[in-house]
């Protein structure tokens, strides 16, 4: 774009997202049904859900627990008395006619997140949270997946917990926002409130863009468009990209302002990577928000809280302090472990308390452990190797009972098997080496490399190594830096 | 069939208990008088006589074997057809839920079967409870069991009143001792007045709402209709009480402390404030002196009676038809066609998915219900909200401060349940609003969610020229005050039958 930006002009580009996710209740917001994910169509309903005739709603506490969660980790607002109401619409997979959802009064509002300026490690940049509010989810349309080709409606979803947390127009960037999303993600993964599994749909994107255009005389603004939608960050950050720059086309088109069009919805077609009109809001239905009159004010109680804040698992931000502090890791360590989530921040925890030694822990786990994770995409619950093995492991190092080759093959052959640290040693013969052993084996290579001892005299330094690699084929047992300390006593020590 | 009269709910409970009669004979009785007054009176519209004959014998093994028997053992009741009965037609008396029939039972019909009660059939009622005088319904109009003799009688039978009419008129018909109505602006006390019967609004969330088709959901309550105050009192001892399905019910604690700050009074330690603006209202003679009878009885069985102000009142109709209409537009939402109900026969090659809806809902509801879901979607439209559904909120808590000022010197208040007595069948199918005014008095105890209940009076003397028909008053009480009500209702159940026998001037 910037190379069709006539210098004069400065573009911003404003990005206010709103985040769907699905919470990790057992059941429903508003029944006993189970949220299970991926059962056969309508298994998971009952005359609540699907909005029968008399049937009322009952708001399920842990829904509230986990939203009050959520706003303690972004720092927001918690508002006691918050409503219920009801966002009135007509389609097949809403069975009641309306969403249950809060309008006016969100159980949390005002709040903020930081996070890395993807453009500079160092800085830190910060988003006002407007609000995150509690809502049931619709049902799912199977368009043309019927017997006649028809729709089918799957009511399995129907009255899922959701919290829609919103942001203030305040990112610039689609890899802001991308960046932004990340550190939420995390955060949010971190209190346990929800899986964000994109795929499964449990944390969906809509993101709300529109232009700046300076001139430096005066600053419009684009009209607003709302992508909805989006179930992937490369799909949040490809669809800004996208109507960012048809945004800028469309404005030097016909140099249309906000206010001179509505709100327009579009969607993300990721297959032509394009966003498509979804419908105008003046064509939209007037949603006659009213408070829901079958659910009382969600009361939040001063106790109710403190016991959520005593319950709150550790933040992100407080795990890589902890890292930092505890375990002495550089700033860039404790970010890529506490990034990769709270299992591979807790696995690591508890190498470093066994092993007692932070830097090598993490110089296993980022290497090597995360190497092969995301090599088979895997996660580390399926890791084979156990926290408490690892640990062990790294502190054989630590105490040089074991070198780091060795160390590496017990660590190959746990990959495979299921041994303890004394079975696998045994397995790979490996024993401890006396001093006297070491001694023979000096004697035996002096004794066969007579040349290579010479040039060393004569100032090639480097003429030892292949001597060393030779002990440890003789003896694997024998540790280089031991064997190097005796073979340098016997050439250099007389 | 045994010309004995028929047996309040008390009475038939007793002679069960005690042997002197089984359920299995009782039951066939009440079947035999539907068989012979329903197709005038068109009170029930469905009678489930073959699984009411089962129950009742299964009762009768049940007292046999010596187990703990319900409060309402055998006893016979009629159910409002809005509310579920597994795997029975739950119609509304409507088209669009003409063939309906739910998964599951409403909390208060569950509680009447575990009660022992025997459920003979569903009564008719307005369309989704919107009326006021059992007449919008797919069944046809329910017929008041009760008639003007002489010059001042019609040939079309009179209005049971709405929208509980079948259950009213089932009672007082003596088909059945006791019957479940619903009231969300007079529907159980306006039928109750008009069919000479006992009918309770109770406090709101005292009787669980699920289970029951929603009409307006903030206003609401499932109550019980009866020809003695102790029946009453039993119906709604059975089907009262919290319940984990309705967020908006009661809990055993709210209601335990609320009463333990009513104490109990007997009717000459009572204050009984007369409603000043609906006693100065039009109305008929017959009514103006049921009210004025009703006083000089308290008076002389020694209560004070004050006047008080509830100035608000005036707008109570319209504040009703206000709020009820924006939670009717928004409960029959789910009315589309797609799960349940009505689906309008329409290709579907050519219609949009709207028209498949709007055809579904044009040919499934009647004129009356759509008439308020237009008027509820107005006034909830964007714009619109706050000059209508916003003020009317507004006035509703003004309507409810005035009565919370008026019990703070008062421990009942009395007024006319209705205007007049019952109308002849169709005198205001030409105009909605006179129908609307027959709620005028009832609507504001469901807008402050207060118990109300409807006392039939027997008038002394009568004058050949004056109307036969049935009158009664209406008592407020303070949230969870059903018992003042009740003992209030009993007494006035004394002095009616001293002036049955003509000892009333």
């Amino acid at each position: 774009m910037s190379d069709t930006t006539p210098s004069a002009l400065s573009v911003q580009t404003i990005i206010g997202l709103e985040v769907h996710v699905q919470l990790a209740t057992q059941s429903k917001l508003f029944c006993g049904c189970s949220t299970r994910y991926g059962q056969p169509p309508n298994t998971q309903t009952c005359p609540i859900c699907q909005g029968l005739p008399g049937t009322l709603p009952v708001i399920n506490q842990h829904a509230i627990e986990l939203a009050i969660d959520v706003g303690l980790a972004l720092d927001m607002e918690l508002v006691s008395g918050c409503r219920w109401d009801r966002k009135h619409y007509f389609y097949p997979d809403l069975p009641k006619g309306y969403q249950t959802s809060q309008y006016d009064l969100p159980i949390t509002r005002n709040g903020r997140l930081e996070f890395r300026d993807p453009a500079n490690a160092a800085t830190l940049l910060s988003v006002r949270i407007n609000r995150a509010h509690l809502e049931e989810d619709a049902g799912k349309s199977l368009h043309g997946e019927g017997v006649d080709g028809g729709t089918w409606i799957d009511l399995n979803r129907t009255g899922t917990p959701l919290l829609e947390i919103v942001t203030e127009p305040d990112l610039r960037s689609a890899q802001d926002g991308k960046a932004f999303l990340q550190q939420l993600r995390t955060i949010l993964l971190y209190i346990g409130v929800s899986d964000c599994n994109m795929q499964e749909g449990s944390m969906r994107i809509d993101a709300n863009v529109n232009l700046r255009i300076d001139d430096g005389a005066q600053s419009i603004a684009t009209p607003i468009v709302e992508i909805k939608n989006l179930n992937s960050f490369r799909n949040v950050e490809r669809a800004i990209e996208f109507e960012r720059d048809r945004q800028w086309q469309h404005w030097q088109a016909t140099g249309e302002k906000l206010g001179q069009r509505p709100k327009q919805t579009r969607g993300w077609d990721a297959d032509r990577e394009v966003t498509t009109v979804q419908r105008e809001k003046e064509e939209a239905a007037d949603y006659r928000y009213f408070p829901c009159p079958d659910l009382p004010p969600v009361v939040l109680s001063a106790e109710q809280i403190a016991a959520r804040r005593a319950k709150l698992p550790r933040l992100p931000q407080q795990w890589k302090a902890d890292l930092i502090s505890v375990w002495k890791l550089s700033d860039y360590d404790a970010s890529v472990i506490v990034e990769q989530g709270r299992d591979v921040a807790e696995y690591f925890e508890t190498v470093a308390q066994v092993s007692q030694d932070g830097k090598r822990s993490a110089n296993w786990l980022t290497q090597e452990i995360m190497r092969l994770l995301n090599e088979q995409q895997r996660p580390i619950s399926e890791f084979p190797i156990s926290a408490q093995q690892m640990g062990e492991l790294v502190a054989a190092v630590a105490t040089n009972e074991l070198d780091h080759a060795r160390a590496r093959e017990i660590f190959s052959l746990w990959l495979e098997q299921s041994l303890t640290l004394a079975e696998a040693k045994q397995r790979l013969g490996i024993a401890a080496i006396s001093s006297d052993e070491v001694e023979q084996l000096v004697a035996e290579i002096v004794a066969q490399h007579q040349a290579a001892i010479d040039d060393y005299r004569q100032g090639k330094k480097q003429a030892l190594g292949p001597l060393i690699a030779q002990a440890k084929k003789l003896n694997p047992n024998v540790s280089p830096a031991k064997f190097r300390e005796a073979l340098l006593r016997a050439v250099d020590g007389q | 069939m045994s010309q004995e009269p028929i047996l309040s709910a008390t009475d038939l409970v007793t002679r069960i208990r005690e042997g002197q009669w089984t359920a299995t004979e009782s039951t066939p009785r009440h079947l035999a008088i539907i068989a012979q007054r329903n197709s005038s009176l068109n009170a029930f519209v469905e009678v489930w006589r073959d699984e009411a004959l089962e129950r009742a014998a299964q009762l009768d093994r049940k007292r046999a074997s010596g187990a703990t028997l319900g409060s309402l053992f055998g006893v016979p009741i009629g159910i409002k057809s809005n509310l579920c009965v597994t795997g029975h037609v739950c119609s509304c008396s409507s088209k669009m839920l003409a063939n309906y029939r739910p998964t599951y039972s409403a909390t208060v019909c569950q509680r009447l079967l575990d009660a022992d009660a025997i459920l003979l059939g569903r009564t008719n009622m307005d369309e989704y409870a919107m009326g006021s005088g059992t007449e919008y319904s797919i069944y046809g109009p329910t017929r008041n069991p009760h008639q003007e003799v002489g010059p001042n009688a019609v040939s079309g039978g009179y209005s049971p009143g709405g929208s509980s009419g079948g259950s009213a008129a089932a009672v007082a018909g003596g088909m059945v001792p006791i019957a479940l109505g619903s009231d969300t602006g007079g529907s159980i006390r306006q039928p109750a007045a008009f069919c000479g019967v006992y009918g309770l609004k109770p406090t709101y969330g005292r009787v669980s709402r699920f289970g029951l088709v929603a009409y307006a959901s903030s206003l609401d309550q499932i109550g019980p209709i009866a020809t003695t105050p102790d029946d009453l009192e039993l119906l709604f001892q059975v089907i009262e009480g919290p319940d984990r399905h309705d967020a908006t019910s009661l809990s055993r604690e709210t209601v335990q402390q609320v009463e333990t700050k009513l104490r109990h009074k007997s009717v000459e330690q009572l204050r009984v404030g007369i409603i000043r603006e609906h006693a100065e209202q039009d109305l008929a003679p017959t009514v103006r002196r049921a009210l004025e009878e009703t006083q000089a009885y308290l008076k002389s069985a020694g209560a004070t009676l004050v006047e008080v102000s509830l100035p608000r009142q005036a707008h109570a109709i319209a504040t009703y038809y206000l709020i009820a209409s924006c939670e009717a537009a928004s409960n029959l939402s789910r009315y589309d066609g797609m799960h349940f109900g009505h689906r309008a026969n329409v290709p579907e090659q050519n219609a949009t998915l709207e028209q498949v809806i709007a055809a579904s809902r044009g040919e499934g509801f009647g004129a009356e219900v759509k008439r308020r879901i237009m008027l509820g979607t107005y006034a909830l439209s964007h714009g619109y909200a706050e000059q209508y559904y916003q003020q009317a909120t507004r006035m509703r808590q003004a309507i409810r401060l005035d009565f919370a000022t008026a019990f703070a010197n008062v421990d009942v208040l009395l007024g006319p349940t209705t205007p007049g007595p019952a109308f002849p069948i169709g005198a205001h199918r030409q105009d909605p609003i006179a129908m609307y005014l027959t709620d005028q008095f009832t609507v504001s105890a469901n807008l402050a969610g207060l118990p109300a209940i409807s006392v039939p009076i027997e008038l002394g003397k009568l004058q050949s020229n004056e109307s036969r028909l049935p009158v009664a008053v209406q008592f407020h009480a303070p949230p969870c005050g059903e018992s003042r009500l009740f003992s209030v209702a009993k007494a006035l159940h004394e002095r009616n039958q001293t002036a049955k026998l003509g000892a009333v001037a």
